[in-house]
């Protein structure tokens, strides 16, 4: 693995989130960006997770977290083994106008992924699902 | 680390980082709200939709007894995430 990805897997336990935020906050050191936009990818890696861990209950296996920076953006990938397809993409937008708790189960966390990343690709293989959110990003020295 | 604390009736204090492992704290706390309050997210670094959750349901509640949520001190990113989740649509955000 080079030195612009890095690796990670997490029990499927909502406890589990303060380590992926220190994962994701060690990643950002390395892969040289800059701080002010982790809790953009945190939100994003929390909502993507714990839709994983409420949606696919009989999941086994950990689930990996990977961050690989490609130039200006960051590719944040998020894999979970012998589970059911769900596609996070096909999801439909939440109705805004709506109390949460008349809206789609996990309609909202998945629309602010869909706000927060520049994209989102999702694929089921051989019982694999791997989700894939990029965003662009700045290094620690630019300016908005 | 996330912590709340209600303060003289009617202002929540929220700081730290309000994620879903959290949320079912965060609403023990709204739980026993009555009335109009007052949420202080100065010290709020960080949202997810597992809290703006706890929020709306807070909203809920109190909307039956005409009673509303004002928000107060949001930072920039708490403040998008609302405004993302349409909430600023459904509380007073100051």
């Amino acid at each position: 693995m080079s030195a612009r990805q890095m690796e990670m897997s997490f029990p499927r336990t909502f406890a589990a989130l303060e380590s992926i935020f220190d994962f994701i906050q060690e990643c950002f050191v390395t892969l040289g960006v800059a701080p002010d936009q982790q809790n953009e990818f945190d939100l994003i890696a929390e909502e993507l997770f714990t839709n994983m861990v409420k949606y696919n209950l009989d999941g086994k296996h950990n689930i990996v977290i990977s961050l690989e920076r490609r130039g200006d953006a960051v590719k944040m990938c998020l894999v979970d083994r012998d589970v059911r397809p769900f596609d996070v993409t096909k999801v439909p937008d939440p109705d805004l106008e709506l109390p949460l708790v008349a809206r789609r189960p996990g309609g909202l966390g998945l629309y602010l992924v869909r706000q927060m990343a520049d994209s989102l690709d999702y694929e089921h293989v051989g019982g694999t699902s791997r989700i894939t959110a990029t965003k662009s990003v700045r290094t620690p020295q630019e300016k908005t | 680390m996330f912590s709340i604390q209600q303060r003289d009736g009617n202002t929540v204090v929220f700081s730290g980082r309000l994620d879903a492992s959290q949320a079912d704290k965060a609403l023990r706390v709204l739980d026993s709200v009555r009335g109009a309050v007052t949420l202080d997210f100065a010290g709020l670094d960080y949202i997810s939709s597992a809290g703006i959750g706890a929020v709306v349901k807070t909203n809920v509640r109190l909307s039956k007894s005409g009673a509303r949520i004002r928000v107060i001190n949001a930072k920039p990113y708490v403040r998008s995430v609302f405004h993302y989740a349409g909430l600023d649509q459904l509380v007073e955000i100051e």
